[in-house]
């Protein structure tokens, strides 16, 4: 499996066209958000698109990625002093908040991942059709 | 499969990327975790601390600058630009993602 941290912005996006998975990250900020939609919209017709709302302080952050990239399955990772600690630390958030909720989100979703993928690829092309 | 982490400058990409890899690679995957960023930090959030990532950079910069040739093969590149994360994840900075195919 390949992880691929890209260069920020839209750009690597439409060079990263081998990727199976794009999870776009996006905070509760309206620029952020269109950059996410935007990214999206490059990959949703090649890859399966999973929305990341990072550093969520409540319900109306939530919303305000669904608002625009709700078709897309979207994970929380809410906003946590224990994440923030790990960054200004230079620590791995799952070393230093394993139990925080946006770690166990990730970790959730990295597991349906590596399920996903070995299951194979017949299994992952069938759940990536668009429901629209 | 891969993943690819995108979005603007600064939402935490980079906080993704590292979490899922060492995730994955407690599922039992071997997970390669590349760091495309121009500014890359993917070894802090991997885990392998600030000075390894540091050193990394300063590969990529070297190679970049023409001081070290180019990998030839993506054998070289994960041996020469890369070190070892917890949980089995190897690291691997990179220039460009079109560097970047694992095959």
């Amino acid at each position: 499996m390949v992880v691929c941290d890209l260069e920020a912005g839209v750009g690597p996006v439409v060079r990263s066209d081998q990727a199976d998975v794009v999870l776009a990250v996006a905070e509760p900020t309206v620029k952020s958000i269109e950059v996410a939609r935007r990214a999206v919209e490059i990959a949703a017709g090649r890859a399966r698109v999973i929305v990341i709302a990072n550093r969520v302080r409540g319900e109306e952050d939530v919303e305000a990625v669904r608002a625009v990239l709700g078709d897309h399955e979207v994970v929380v990772v809410p906003e946590e002093p224990g994440i923030a600690g790990a960054d200004r630390d230079g620590a791995a958030p799952l070393d230093a908040a394993p139990e925080s909720a946006g770690v166990r989100a990730l970790v959730a979703l990295a597991e349906r991942l590596g399920e996903r993928a070995r299951r194979g690829p017949a299994a992952h092309e069938t759940r990536s059709e668009r429901r629209s | 499969m891969k993943i690819a982490v995108a979005g603007k400058g600064g939402v935490g990409k980079t906080t993704v990327s590292g979490t899922v890899a060492r995730a994955l690679a407690r599922t039992g995957h071997d997970v390669l975790a590349l760091d495309a960023d121009a500014n890359p930090m993917l070894g802090v959030s991997l885990g392998v601390g600030p000075e390894e990532t540091e050193r990394l950079l300063a590969v990529r910069q070297a190679i970049d600058a023409g001081e070290i040739e180019h990998q030839r093969s993506t054998e070289e590149l994960i041996e020469g630009c890369g070190t070892d994360a917890p949980d089995g994840v190897r690291l691997v900075v990179v220039s460009r993602i079109d560097q970047a195919d694992p095959g």
